[in-house]
């Protein structure tokens, strides 16, 4: 480290510049920023708080041996997000082969039960406060499968393509399609049954 | 409406539908009522969604979480610099050589009793690795099966 | 020689050839390999096709593990390697294993991925020959849900 700096009140760019050459300090000041958004994104996928914090753990680790390879194509948080995305999805697919009962059946995907789906026409942000429709949405969630939640978070919450979605969830663009279609609807009659007070 | 026709309705919203087919969903968006009741339910769905993520603090104190962190980090850089290897005879006379022949011939001579393998995990003398970056490795172990598996995931 | 007598050379070269020839790593002889690709599949096998059941204790053991209801042998392969001696297996067209007997104490395996070196694996080659087995898989990036295994053994004798 041959320049002392003020770490909680440098930028990004100069404290990954600094990581990246070995200063652990001005990492873990990364870690102290951006972890909260971190562990959100984790727990938006996996559902469960220990798996989360391991796995965003895990993530910090991974960006810390590949800090090298960041040469600032897209934001510091985003490429971190990226690295426990990905931890995530190798998760689920593992635990969903570990599973002893038999393995879940996505017939959401293919079997067209979204047509069956009632329109909803209210909307579900009216009259709401934004931390109150914020709960809601963690709560719908809850109700979807990993699959359909997964293309969910994603697509609404990281902005990724259907190509990009397709290439990370291995699966088809069309498949893509389909299921975001389906969590759309999904969502869209959850969050109307909390609003009129049903339990999901 | 086919569920071909309510997927391009979709991706006519998400900006994912190929241009020449724009203007055709854009006017069923207008003129047809089942299309129209379906595309404001998913702008409302989509709009409820954006930025509106649950902001979720990690339950665990900075100094905590960061004190494991730093041991991924640390152990990550052990096995990196010091990996354990089974040493062959070869090995071990490379490492000798310079000590002379005498030394040398002592070692080999107690090679079979103080060999690397006697009484060790065989098993856990195991290296995994991969060089690329858009790969990850998970792996499994089971010692009453005697196996391990490698499980790459392309992301 | 050495600045030692003769008696003490003569003890000393005994003992140096019984070392070496109770050292099992010097002596175990060429390391026998099999490989073999695996397609985990909840399908049935498709008709036209003359993939054999993997062999029933592999079955079981990768079934531990894993939940496909069909496990099919798509090839199998064998390597015979002295020690320092490497061999390349084309295991599909998209699949191939370099392995090597690095120093009759490890095995490497590299797993080559549509032409790019994706993974290795090193191994204890005495845990090999006692039954060990090293596999490799990976989701089937053409079948939503189907997965390939790579299995490498040494075959009982």
């Amino acid at each position: 480290m041959s320049k002392i700096i003020d770490y909680p009140s440098a930028s990004d760019e100069l404290l990954v510049l600094n990581a990246q050459k070995g200063d652990t300090r001005a990492f873990e000041e990364l870690v102290a920023r951006h972890r909260d958004k971190l562990y959100a994104r984790a727990f938006s996928m996996v559902r469960n708080e220990d798996e989360a914090v391991d796995l965003s753990q895990e993530a910090w680790v991974k960006g810390w041996q590949r800090l090298k390879q960041f040469q600032g194509e897209a934001s510091f948080l985003t490429w971190m997000t990226r690295i426990v995305i990905n931890l995530c999805l190798d998760h689920l697919r593992k635990q969903k082969r570990l599973r002893t009962d038999s393995i879940e059946q996505l017939d959401e995907d293919s079997g067209g039960v979204e047509r069956l789906l009632p329109v909803v026409t209210t909307n579900p942000t009216e009259g709401l406060e934004r931390a109150e429709l914020r709960e809601r949405i963690d709560r719908a969630l809850d109700q979807l499968s990993y699959a359909h939640r997964t293309v969910l978070v994603l697509h609404e919450f990281e902005r990724l393509e259907y190509k990009e979605v397709a290439k990370r969830m291995g699966c088809s663009i069309g498949t893509v399609m389909s299921r975001l279609f389906y969590a759309r609807r999904k969502m869209a009659g959850l969050l109307a049954g909390l609003r009129e007070g049903r339990k999901p | 409406m086919n569920p071909e026709t309510q997927l391009k309705l979709q991706a006519w919203l998400d900006g994912e539908l190929p241009p020449d087919e724009v203007p055709a969903v854009a006017r069923l968006a207008e003129t047809d009522r089942d299309a129209a009741a379906l595309v404001a339910e998913l702008r409302h769905t989509m709009a409820a969604l954006a930025n509106n993520e649950l902001e979720r603090p990690l339950p665990e104190s900075r100094e905590f979480f960061w004190s494991k962190v730093e041991r991924g980090i640390l152990a990550g850089e052990r096995l990196a610099t010091g990996r354990s290897r089974p040493l062959g005879l070869s090995s071990w006379l490379r490492f000798l050589a310079p000590a002379g022949i005498v030394a040398a011939l002592a070692i080999v001579l107690f090679t079979p009793i103080f060999g690397v393998h006697r009484g060790a995990n065989l098993a856990a003398l195991e290296e995994i690795e991969s060089p690329l970056a858009d790969v990850s490795l998970t792996t499994f172990r089971s010692e009453s099966e005697q196996m391990t598996v490698v499980w790459v995931n392309l992301h | 020689m050495l600045g030692l007598s003769l008696p003490a050379l003569i003890v000393l070269a005994s003992w140096f050839a019984a070392a070496l020839l109770g050292t099992p790593q010097a002596w175990a002889g060429d390391l026998n390999l099999n490989a073999v690709l695996v397609w985990g599949t909840d399908e049935a096998k498709p008709r036209d096709a003359d993939y054999k059941e993997l062999d029933p204790k592999i079955r079981k053991k990768l079934g531990r593990f894993s939940r496909w209801r069909n496990y099919f042998v798509i090839k199998e392969e064998k390597a015979s390697l002295a020690r320092g001696a490497m061999k390349k297996l084309k295991m599909s067209a998209k699949c191939e294993l370099e392995l090597k007997n690095i120093d009759d104490a490890t095995l490497e395996i590299k797993l080559f991925g549509e032409g790019r070196w994706t993974a290795t694996l090193k191994k204890s080659a005495e845990a090999m020959r006692k039954g060990e087995l090293a596999v490799l898989g990976g989701d089937d990036k053409d079948k939503y849900n189907d997965a390939w295994f790579v299995v490498i053994s040494v075959p009982a004798p």
